[in-house]
């Protein structure tokens, strides 16, 4: 923006300066060169005069009328009350509690998002330790979690029932006995009557030792026994 | 009695040893006075004393006045003399102003210790005057006179947010000025 030298109609090339100098924004030296240019200078002396008349008028008007007016708040005006010393409405009691002031709200806002951060940190680390890989879960399954095969009866309690077994041959016809289907139901919702159960079955088969899965399972265990090879094999070596 | 009369008449009957003219011719001055030192001072307490200083001297030296000079630049002549001697007194002893520059803000906003109803009536009704010219000005002379005097802006931040040049700022304020002590001219004031 081009600065152009104001030129007041007074006939005085000085004339520029008054208003500077009226509003005290030129430098102390020019204060004071401008100073003995109003002693001697007749029309800016006046010029200076009748311009500080007007201006001092508008200064004395702002100050009477507008100084002494309090800046209104507009923003809060619960607050404004607050700082009157007036009563607050219920209304404006819950606005005051819920208006913080700005910092702290800034530091409450900052606050709970350091705790979500730090919340969500714990909670990956821990569920980064319960993750474990593919491979250890597959054996853990593997472990824990045995096929069971339908078919097949608990054999180790059964087998280690040798009481009734004096001679070599009565394992291999226990087991036999065993690897017979075994009609679990019957055994199970077996009536009073059939209390009576066969010396054989009683030294071989307990069935209240039976694992049950559930009393809807099939009635005849087919299923393949390793104690039944050996049977087999140990008959066919006598025979 | 003698608003009629014009400034050298009230000097000539002055000088005729009629003291009521002379409190005439402070009467129509002195408020006008009290502005220029202010101008020059910037505080309204010395101020004050220049302008009482001012026709002190002025009524010592009235069998002086030789009449080749108009009277209102005769008294503007001795004011700013009068603002010139304080001013030499403060930069000579400038402890004694330390104080009171420090709080130099605040006393401008001084309120003068004046309030009779008399002097109430009188100032209400001069800015009832001033509330008149200044709203009666143009737009953009108000603007910039609203600007300087109601936001305190320097003529370099009211160029910049008008986005006009400075000398547009000061030529507009200088005319501004000018209409307002036309409109003001003729009012009876005094000395706040």
């Amino acid at each position: 923006m081009k600065e152009e030298k104001l030129q007041i109609e007074n006939g005085c090339e000085r004339s520029s300066e008054i208003l500077p100098y009226i509003y005290r924004e030129n430098s102390d030296s020019d204060r004071d060169i401008f100073d003995a240019h109003l002693v001697d200078c007749t029309r800016c002396r006046d010029e200076f005069a009748a311009m500080s008349f007007s201006r001092y008028s508008v200064y004395e008007w702002q100050r009477e009328e507008f100084a002494p007016l309090a800046t209104p708040d507009l923003a809060a005006a619960f607050a404004t009350k607050v700082s009157n010393g007036e009563p607050l409405g219920w209304l404006d009691g819950i606005r005051e509690w819920f208006a913080l002031p700005q910092r702290l709200a800034f530091a409450g806002g900052f606050a709970a998002i350091a705790v979500g951060f730090i919340s969500g940190a714990f909670y990956l680390s821990s569920s980064d330790q319960a993750a474990t890989p593919d491979f250890v879960k597959e054996n853990e399954v593997t472990i824990s979690q045995p096929t069971i095969d339908r078919g097949t009866a608990p054999i180790p309690e059964i087998v280690q029932a040798p009481a009734a077994m004096p001679e070599r041959a009565k394992p291999a016809e226990a087991v036999r006995t065993l690897s017979k289907p075994v009609n679990r139901k019957a055994a199970v919702n077996r009536g009073p009557a059939d209390k009576k159960p066969s010396e054989s079955s009683l030294a071989t088969v307990q069935p209240a030792d039976l694992p049950r899965l559930t009393e809807d399972d099939d009635d005849l265990d087919y299923g393949l026994r390793l104690s039944d090879l050996v049977a087999d094999i140990e008959t066919r070596e006598d025979k | 009695m003698f608003g009629d009369l014009t400034d050298e008449q009230l000097v000539t009957a002055a000088v005729g040893d009629d003291p009521d003219a002379f409190g005439a011719l402070v009467k129509r001055w002195e408020r006008k006075i009290f502005a220029l030192c202010y101008g020059m001072l910037g505080r309204e307490d010395e101020a004050k004393d220049a302008a009482q200083e001012t026709f002190v001297s002025a009524y010592r030296n009235i069998k002086n006045f030789r009449g080749d000079a108009k009277v209102s630049s005769w008294l503007h002549r001795i004011a700013v003399n009068q603002c010139l001697t304080i001013k030499r007194r403060q930069k000579a002893r400038p402890e004694e102003f330390l104080d009171e520059e420090t709080n130099e803000a605040e006393r401008i906003f001084i309120a003068p210790a004046k309030s009779s109803p008399a002097n109430t009536a009188e100032k209400a009704e001069r800015l009832f005057h001033v509330r008149n010219a200044v709203t009666s000005l143009p737009p953009e002379l108000r603007q910039v006179v609203v600007m300087k005097e109601f936001e305190e802006m320097t003529f370099q931040e009211i160029s910049e947010t008008l986005e006009v040049p400075l000398s547009t700022v000061k030529s507009r304020l200088y005319t501004a000025l000018k209409q307002l002590r036309a409109k003001l001219d003729r009012l009876p004031i005094e000395v706040a």
